[in-house]
């Protein structure tokens, strides 16, 4: 039997920040993301789980990737952080509402 | 605001590399505080407000200066218990105008600061002097 084979992997980049992601760091991630971009990365799981505390300038750069990565077919997975504090503040700005939530990095990539 | 024997004070570069700085001293503040309930939790959200309304002070009333500087005085009140702190800059005028509630609904990027501050605080005031922008917070432990 003659058979076509196509193999199409996409890549997932898992970015997991281990510091706090403020107003002073969040340029930093952006820039990281952007380098992703730049590399054909489309597809992103956000490890928070070992970010010890996260800022409106952090979130910022949350939702540009999340609508970067959708207008270019892609998407994004968030990983909740392990602070309850900074757990509330997804819920208070219903972030999980519009970014799928995981609880592992495993997780978020098997949710793709 | 006069100091008072037990308040802190605290005199920055109004930057946001030092916005962790304004968190530990909080952190530190409420951790000698004794029998605050989720004191865990108050003082992420305490340091959270906080940090949103310095980074507003830097990226709006020092939008055209980059040698400001931002003070900040906690105080601990008793009856009811509540802590008090209050930001002071000598930058362009708060536009409350300008501030916007976000559309929880429909995400968007940016908006969420004074959003969160408010959510987060018991209180939040700003008051417009001769030449400085006082925003003061509080919160009942």
């Amino acid at each position: 039997m003659n058979l076509n084979l196509s193999e199409h992997i996409v890549r997932t980049v898992v970015v997991a920040p281990t510091e706090r992601i403020d107003a002073f760091s969040a340029p930093q991630l952006r820039a990281a993301l952007d380098q992703q971009f730049a590399s054909g990365v489309r597809r992103f799981v956000l490890d928070l789980s070992s970010v010890p505390f996260l800022d409106s300038a952090g979130m910022a750069v949350l939702v540009s990737l999340l609508k970067r990565a959708r207008e270019l077919g892609g998407d994004v997975r968030l990983v909740w952080p392990t602070e309850e504090a900074a757990r509330r503040i997804i819920k208070l700005t219903k972030f999980d509402r519009v970014f799928s939530m995981a609880n592992t990095a495993e997780a978020a990539l098997a949710d793709f | 605001m006069n100091l008072q024997a037990d308040d802190l004070r605290l005199d920055l570069p109004a930057t946001n590399k030092y916005l962790n700085v304004l968190g530990a001293c909080l952190d530190a503040f409420i951790a000698r505080i004794e029998g605050v309930d989720d004191a865990r939790i108050a003082a992420y959200n305490i340091e959270l407000a906080v940090n949103e309304i310095v980074a507003n002070i830097v990226r709006h009333a020092y939008a055209n200066t980059t040698d400001g500087r931002v003070t900040m005085v906690v105080r601990l009140i008793q009856e009811p218990r509540q802590l008090l702190i209050e930001l002071a800059d000598t930058g362009l005028a708060f536009d409350p105008t300008t501030a916007v509630e976000p559309d929880l609904d429909d995400v968007q990027i940016h908006g969420y600061g004074l959003f969160l501050a408010r959510s987060l605080m018991d209180d939040v005031s700003y008051t417009r002097r001769q030449n400085s922008n006082e925003w003061c917070l509080i919160k009942y432990l």
